[in-house]
């Protein structure tokens, strides 16, 4: 198992939603969930981004851009004949490629922002459990005081994150 | 006198001299330990304690330099591993601040136990008694040079916590502190590993940086109101549905509500007169982990977006248009038992 402050990749984690590792894989990545509060969170987040993604409505392509794909994908038979010097340079793939990956990864923040404010953070809940605890008969002293000041720098930290 | 004679009086002045040593004193009565480990030490100290929690497979641990002076004035300071101060709790009984250092941050709030409870301590401790056995160990211990009576509070249900306080023989100062579920991995434990007591602190290590209390954050949790259901019921304009008896021997103590964002949550505690739950109203689900049921990590060793303090399990449900999420250092089982009679 991987140590507790290492991470799967969502890569990973997203093939194993999608039941696409292999046995060895599956039960990796089980044992690093099942130590692992932030990668379980991962597997939620990917989880639900992918419910909400399989729910969206699917739209039937235009006409026009299914005949402008369909022109552009036969014309590659030509392309090959022009030397390669002559084509457009290759960073135009990966700029591509990166586009793509940009419009995903923003959909995906997307939603999980969208999903966050349908939320409320588990944070505050736990401060105020805590600091409730110190109120006990019995005195608990820097066991109870360690764990509410150690949670409100935890909430001071993730609402300066949310705020930049 | 003979030499068998000697040898009888000096063994004989040996088991008296054991005797009268305090590690075999008679032990006290368990609820007059307990009773005089409730109030704070009426003595000035200044001491370095090790804070210790352990959830699951996952530890974090943290120095505290602390400060006393009676009767109310306290201040820990929260060291990092390299001995830098990471935090900062300065108390004088009425106002309580928490300095984040990194953030260059202070916080106010009430000062702990500076509100009288909705439950009478006479209650709580009737609750106490009924729901733990108490015990006192028959030798004592010693902690940070000093002699402590080990106080155990034994829940008489499976899945709570249980309890040793090593209590100072002198002062009734709580001198280590241990939580933690039999054969499951938890525990929290303080511990001083070193204690001076000191007549002359410096008033300045006490002085509060913010002049008032109202600077609490929205949410923050720091200025607990203790409310009736009636009165919270009528301070939110909400209908409030939380019983009064828990199973497992929890009863109502009181209740407050508090703002996340633009909703408002509403907080019922429970208490056993030892062990605490905590029963959240809200209007949208709070976000947890799969299953509902959230083992929370101790502060250092998850990512920075989820960085929770090792209080305990959490399980949350959907009733009619509310969500309720309930909250303690209990075990999973007895958690699930208590949900079950709210759902």
């Amino acid at each position: 198992m991987k140590d507790h402050n290492e991470h799967e990749d969502n890569v990973l984690l997203s093939a194993y939603l999608d039941g696409q590792l292999t046995e060895a894989e599956r039960a990796r990545v089980e044992a690093q969930l099942s130590g692992c509060g932030p990668c379980r969170e991962e597997v939620e987040a990917l989880r639900y981004m992918k419910a909400v993604l399989a729910a969206a409505p699917r739209r039937a392509m235009p006409p026009e851009l299914l005949g402008a794909i369909e022109d552009a994908v036969a014309s590659r038979s030509w392309t090959r004949l022009i030397p390669a010097a002559l084509r457009a340079p290759r960073v135009f793939v990966p700029a591509g490629a990166l586009a793509a990956l940009a419009l995903v990864a923003g959909l995906w923040l997307g939603l999980r922002r969208d999903a966050s404010q349908d939320f409320i953070p588990l944070e505050p809940l736990m401060t105020a459990h805590a600091r409730y605890t110190a109120e006990t008969l019995v005195p608990q002293g820097s066991l109870v005081s360690s764990t509410y000041s150690a949670q409100l720098t935890a909430q001071n930290d993730e609402q300066d994150q949310q705020a930049d | 006198m003979s030499r068998t004679s000697r040898r009888i009086s000096g063994l004989l002045a040996f088991s008296l001299s054991l005797v009268s040593r305090p590690a075999f004193a008679e032990a006290p009565d368990p609820q007059k330990l307990l009773e005089s480990a409730l109030n704070p030490p009426d003595v000035a100290f200044r001491g370095r304690m090790m804070v210790t929690h352990w959830f699951g497979k996952q530890t974090s641990a943290e120095e505290v330099e602390v400060y006393h002076s009676p009767p109310n004035l306290n201040r820990r300071e929260f060291l990092s591993p390299d001995g830098a101060v990471q935090r900062v709790v300065v108390s004088d009984g009425d106002v309580e601040e928490i300095r984040l250092v990194r953030r260059q941050r202070v916080v106010s709030g009430d000062a702990v136990k500076s509100y009288e409870k909705i439950m009478k301590p006479e209650r709580e401790l009737e609750l106490l008694l009924k729901n733990y056995e108490l015990s006192v160990a028959t030798r004592t211990d010693e902690v940070a040079g000093r002699q402590a009576w080990i106080l155990e509070l034994k829940p008489k249900v499976a899945g709570k916590p249980w309890q040793r306080l090593w209590v100072d023989r002198e002062h009734g100062l709580i001198l280590e502190n241990k939580r933690f579920l039999p054969k499951r991995h938890y525990a929290e434990l303080s511990r001083y590993s070193r204690v001076e007591l000191s007549k002359n602190l410096d008033p300045r290590l006490f002085e509060l940086k913010l002049a008032s209390a109202s600077t609490a954050g929205a949410g923050s949790g720091l200025e607990p109101d203790f409310m009736t259901l009636e009165e919270l019921s009528k301070a939110t304009g909400k209908m409030v549905s939380f019983p009064t008896e828990l199973p497992s021997g929890f009863s109502f103590e009181s209740a407050d509500y508090f703002s996340v964002g633009e909703q408002t949550v509403l907080h019922a505690r429970y208490t056993d007169g030892l062990a605490v739950l905590s029963l959240f109203q809200t209007d949208k689900p709070v976000r947890l982990p799969k299953g509902g049921t959230a083992t929370v990590a101790p502060p250092s060793t998850a990512r920075p977006s989820i960085r929770l303090a090792a209080i305990g399990k959490v399980l949350n449900w959907k009733r009619g248009r509310q969500y309720f999420t309930l909250m303690g250092d209990v075990s999973v089982e007895l958690l699930q038992s208590v949900s079950a009679q709210l759902k």
